[in-house]
């Protein structure tokens, strides 16, 4: 009787079309089971997060898939088993039939892995998917979840819906990048003006930083791949490097060249939000909703401090021009200054001491950006702040009356302060006087008329 | 006909499709309904996953910064709805930690994308607010094989006098899952003969009905003696109702024994129960009911009980307040002082502690949260304290409820007095209380009767007294009867008895309802609801069981064992061995059950679940058995240090050269008040013979008597 069905399933084997571990079986892997046997938790001891773990043998066990042998392969047995405590992915749905065709398939055709390097995590094996084009006109206001000034201030790239749109300073779409998976929650320009940087993605699912050509829209590089939202990208001042931080709890830093990975660092217990660069270039500052924010030296990957005083998510951080103290913000609406223990032993993680803060903005504080010496934040009470970085004074407060303001961008040369807000609406403001210069909406198709 | 039929329908459609859904009414029960915003889940403080609602959805507001804020598009997109994780990860679409709550094929998923995809709104502002639900069923609240079911109704009130049916947005539980199932659509089914409680909630809105579930015994034919009192009548119609029957009269030696420790805590003496053996009149058991409840012991007995619940400690309330209260308490007892009124004292209370012992209740609650709490706990039997923080998970209670109950005592003022430990108790003419989460000034609030007025420098804990005390006031009455069932029967009608609720419903409501009447009828005088009690045929009945009553715990077909408590065992000890505990400070001879408080440095008492009276909770008192108790009864200083010290009584009539039997019968007499049979009566004699040396021996027996259930349990 085994015999017979086995022969029926090779012979199925034979005839069933190609199955694809990158294509078909690793979304499956990331989408069913790797919450619960993944790097963060692996019940039973066993991952799936990448081909090399999936197929090891735990010790004095087979391994859980067997080549060429479904009905043999605990793993596939324990999808189709009729006993509720036993079936996988546990307590929720069974695999629906062609789900279960696919892992039978492909165990059935070998199991054979189709990509490079077997130990890359999933997501960075999935291969690039097409996203579905963006609209033409969109239905009703998109809030605005990133912006960032073309080098010289021409330009605004903002968070589209499916796409990055691209405006003028006073209110005029000028173009669309597409391509872009459904939402974009972080945009960076090389400083040279001659790449942009989208980070965004799918909840819960994918998670890309894609480099364009901003003139022609062409999508140059696919940087980097994650199980969950890119929350920020941000180059280096040399225009060399490329920090990523996502959803997924990671931060990998890239050599813009080639895009190949310079750094992984996975030190982080939450969302990576925000990150930001040493103005030279040799530490990497992050924000996290694991509470705290950290500082990362960028040659050897280690985090050399940890700051853990905010004791809420963690949104934003920047450095202060010298590059020794640092500004992170997020929930309980204050920026916390506080300085690490860098200078003692190398290599050693030091916690950090705040040395004050600023306070009485709101309960939510989203990115910070330095420019020069005054650090800017934008809040859930609708309003963008300067404080000056070494006195902690307020310098101005920049009013939109409205919602929640989301991110910001500062074109220092030319002293314009952008904000995105809930409402869907771009603000501008001159840094030195206060004064509101412009104020749009950035959904296409519902463009208002622009200021003169 | 037909064609005007159709027309109507299909207005109907589209008026029904033309209100949007509505946030508060259906998409948040929706997430109370699915168990998303559950304690376990993403109702628990720090959330799940980084996603936190508020348990039950008491917070609207926050739940919709959550869902709609919380990075923008994430949880909801109203661009592409199908992307959204709130429909994404519950329907298992994306991986869940939470398993399969939202399957995509369920109206609950359809009215969720339903309103992501008209916006993800909030309510328009002064949309109507639900003020109250009803829970309604065609079936009667008994239900028969071979069809135990019934369909409940849950019909929501609104502020604008619309009535809306949410059977299908509310949350059914069911307090028995044993007995009764209910599925989420609120269709009852009884799984096995018993009572059960179904709830339904609907945002902060509670309200159960209790079902009874009957199925017949084969064999069973109803019998039963005729009833002393209206207890046995309730009892027994209950019994008849379930088909269990209740078990015959326990013996005299029994009830000498029970009626003992339940009245005034110690044993019968030998020559006690001898007397009462052999006393022949038909109503010698009432008559020592009498003597019992006229005893001096009974006093200090039964206000160590309320010592427990006052948390009347040195500690707490300095020595001085200690004896104080204490001796309070006892004079209460000894005059029977008539519940409301002593209620009213402890509540009303203002001046020295030293001067006014009651004022010693403000010390122990030292603060408003601590004096609604506890007040709350032993004269509503509401365990409120989940309130403070969020709405009660089970109950009906609100965050508002507990803040208004707040503004009856927030203006106690507790003040240094000029003699040493003296605190002098005050009312403050002003000062209200904020609800911290609205921000709202709270009146106060009465259970029943909703927020009142009280005049500008009342003081309102009268007007809460008064209210509590009131005779029409269902809880007052109830939860003391209650109480005093429990400390006779073993067992509340409501158990735990301060967790009075509606999905935690009375065993027997009618008897419950009796008693707390006769209470109130009687002037709250607790003396003659004991009296009554203790002779009822159901407080008399034996602890053996029969077929058709052994299956029953709740139901008082038979008398439930149960161990002594720390301080009656501590006594029983004491009192059989004739070698009396002493205790520090106290003069020689108060038996354990009259210590005015713990004594901390005593194992066995600890040992047997003696409470350090750190909070009004019943529940500080543990029934489980603990390993501690074993040891204790093994090898423990306290019991073996009595068993072969020559003063032992059973050493000292050897001594005076009293035969074996003689000894043999004392020790039967003393420690279970019944003479040894003569299987029991042989055996011991024979031990004491083989015996080389007889002290030891003696001591041997002593142990065995000592560690039978018989003797540990009162039964």
């Amino acid at each position: 009787m085994r015999f017979v069905l086995l022969s029926w399933i090779l012979a199925w084997a034979a005839l069933a079309k190609p199955v694809s571990f990158r294509r078909d079986i690793a979304p499956l892997l990331r989408a069913k089971c790797q919450s619960c046997h993944g790097t963060r938790e692996a019940k039973g001891d066993y991952r799936v997060d990448s081909y090399a773990e999936l197929m090891r043998a735990l010790e004095d066990e087979p391994a859980r898939v067997l080549p060429a042998k479904p009905a043999d392969s605990l793993l596939f047995k324990l999808l189709l088993t009729a006993d509720e405590d036993a079936r996988m992915p546990q307590k929720s749905a069974p695999l629906n039939a062609e789900e279960t065709r696919l892992f039978r398939d492909w165990i059935a055709q070998g199991a054979r892995f189709d990509g490079e390097n077997p130990r890359l995590p999933l997501a960075q094996i999935i291969p690039t998917r097409t996203h579905p084009a963006a609209p033409g006109a969109y239905p009703r206001p998109l809030p605005i979840t990133a912006l960032a000034w073309n080098p010289n201030g021409t330009e605004l790239a903002t968070s589209g819906l499916r796409e990055v749109t691209l405006w003028s300073a006073n209110g005029k779409l000028r173009r669309r990048l597409g391509g872009m998976a459904q939402r974009t929650y972080a945009l960076s320009w090389r400083p040279d003006g001659k790449t942009l940087v989208a980070g965004g993605g799918i909840p819960g699912e994918l998670g890309e930083a894609r480099v364009f050509d901003p003139t022609t829209g062409t999508l140059l590089a696919l940087a980097h791949q994650a199980g969950d939202v890119v929350l920020d990208v941000r180059h280096d001042a040399n225009s060399t490097l490329l920090a990523v931080g996502d959803a997924d709890h990671g931060i990998a830093v890239y050599n813009t060249e080639d895009w190949s990975v310079r750094r992984r660092m996975d030190n982080h217990a939450g969302w990576v939000t925000a990150l930001a660069f040493s103005p030279d270039g040799r530490l990497l500052a992050s924000a996290s909703r694991d509470r705290t924010a950290k500082i990362f030296e960028i040659h050897s990957g280690n985090p050399i401090s940890t700051y853990g005083g905010h004791d809420t998510d963690v949104f934003g951080v920047a450095f202060r021009s010298d590059g020794k103290q640092v500004f992170s913000a997020g929930q309980g609406g204050k920026i916390h200054a506080w300085e690490s223990g860098l200078a003692d032993i190398d290599g050693k993680r030091f916690g950090a001491r705040k040395v004050g803060e600023m306070s009485g903005m709101g309960r939510e504080l989203f990115k910070l950006v330095r420019g020069g010496n005054a650090i800017f934040s934008v809040s859930a009470d609708g309003r963008a702040r300067s404080h000056e970085a070494s006195s902690r004074k307020l310098l101005w407060e920049f009013t939109s009356d409205t919602d929640w303001l989301l991110c910001l961008a500062l074109h220092a040369p030319s002293h314009r302060l952008a904000a995105g807000g809930h409402d869907g609406r771009i603000r501008i403001w001159d840094t030195r006087t206060g004064k509101a210069l412009n104020i749009f909406k950035a959904s296409p198709g519902l463009e208002e008329q622009p200021a003169p | 006909m037909l064609r005007r039929a159709f027309i109507m329908w299909m207005i109907g459609v589209t008026l029904l499709k033309a209100a949007p859904i509505s946030f508060r009414h259906e998409v948040l029960p929706i997430l109370t309904r699915q168990g998303c915003n559950a304690g376990t889940c993403h109702g628990s403080p720090s959330g799940k996953g980084g996603f936190a609602l508020s348990l039950f959805a008491f917070d609207a507001g926050e739940d919709f910064a959550a869902l709609t804020r919380g990075l923008a598009g994430r949880r909801v997109d109203v661009f592409d709805p199908d992307l959204s994780l709130l429909l994404r990860k519950p329907s298992n679409d994306l991986s869940h930690r939470g398993g399969l709550k939202l399957p995509r094929n369920s109206r609950e998923y359809s009215l969720l994308r339903q309103w992501i995809a008209e916006g993800g709104r909030m309510d328009p502002k002064g949309s109507p607010a639900c003020v109250g639900i009803e829970l309604e069923s065609a079936e009667a609240h008994v239900l028969h094989w071979p069809n135990p079911t019934a369909q409940l109704r849950v019909k929501a009130r609104f502020s604008d006098g619309q009535v809306r049916d949410v059977t299908r947005l509310a949350k059914f539980t069911t307090s028995d899952e044993t007995i009764a199932k209910v599925t989420p659509d609120g269709r009852v089914t009884g799984l096995k003969r018993g009572q059960a409680a179904i709830m339904a909630r609907f945002l902060e809105h509670v309200s159960a009905r209790s079902f009874t579930f009957v199925k017949p015994v084969p064999g069973f034919k109803w019998n039963a003696p005729p009833p002393a009192n209206f207890i046995d009548t309730h009892v027994q119609a209950k019994l008849r109702e379930m088909q269990f029957l209740p078990s015959g009269p326990c013996t005299d030696g029994e009830f000498v024994r029970r009626v003992h420790l339940d009245v005034i805590g110690r044993l019968p003496t030998v020559n006690e129960t001898r007397l009462f053996l052999k006393d022949a009149r038909a109503d010698k058991r009432a008559r020592l009911i009498n003597v019992l409840l006229a005893s001096p012991e009974f006093a200090p007995f039964w206000a160590q009980k309320w010592g427990d619940l006052l948390r009347l400690t040195p500690e707490r309330l300095t020595s001085g307040g200690a004896h104080k209260l204490n001796q309070w308490l006892i004079r209460a007892f000894r005059q029977n002082k008539p519940y409301d009124t002593f209620v009213q004292d402890l509540i009303t209370a203002s001046g020295s502690t030293l001067h006014n012992p009651p004022t010693n209740y403000y010390r122990a609650a030292a603060d408003m949260g601590d004096a609604l709490e506890t007040t709350a706990q032993i004269f509503l039997g509401s365990r409120l304290a989940c309130a403070k923080c969020h709405n009660h998970p089970f109950e009906r209670w609100t965050q508002d409820h507990y803040y208004g109950l707040g503004a009856v005592f927030n203006r106690v003022e507790r003040q240094p007095g000029p003699r040493a430990g003296e605190l002098f108790i005050t009312v403050a003419r002003q000062g209200e209380v904020t609800q911290p989460r609205t921000g709202q000034i709270m009146q106060p609030w009465l259970p029943g009767k909703g927020f009142v007025e009280t005049p500008p420098g009342e003081d309102r804990r009268h007007v809460f007294a008064r209210w509590l005390t009131a005779r029409d006031n269902q809880w007052f009455a109830k939860v003391e009867a209650n109480r005093l069932w429990a400390a006779v029967m073993g067992r509340g009608i409501v158990e735990p008895i301060d967790d009075f609720r509606d999905s935690n419903p009375p065993s027997n409501a009618a008897l419950l309802d009796a008693l707390a009447e006769d209470f109130a009828k009687g002037g709250f005088d607790r003396r003659r609801l004991l009296r009554l009690i203790l002779n009822s045929r159901t407080y008399q009945s034996s602890a053996r069981t029969n077929v058709f009553n052994q299956d029953d715990e709740h139901l008082f077909s038979h008398y439930r064992p149960h161990l002594l408590t720390a301080e009656q065992l501590l006594g029983a000890v004491a009192q059989v061995t004739g070698l009396p505990e002493a205790f520090k400070g106290l003069p020689a001879g108060t038996p354990a059950t009259a210590l005015p408080s713990p004594q901390l440095n005593n194992s066995f008492l600890k040992a047997f679940g003696q409470p350090a009276r750190s909070g009004a909770c019943a529940c500080e008192r543990p029934v489980e058995p603990r390993l501690g108790q074993a040891l204790e009864l093994l090898n423990g200083r306290f019991l073996n240090g009595r068993l072969d010290n020559p003063a032992n009584r059973l050493q000292q009539m050897a001594k005076a050269g009293a035969k074996d039997e003689a000894i043999v019968v004392e020790l039967y007499m003393a420690a279970l008040s019944r003479e040894p049979t003569d299987a029991e009566q042989l055996a011991a004699r024979r031990h004491l013979k083989s015996a080389t040396r007889r002290e030891e021996a003696l001591a041997d027996l002593c142990w065995i008597v000592l560690n039978l259930n018989e003797f540990l349990f009162q039964h």
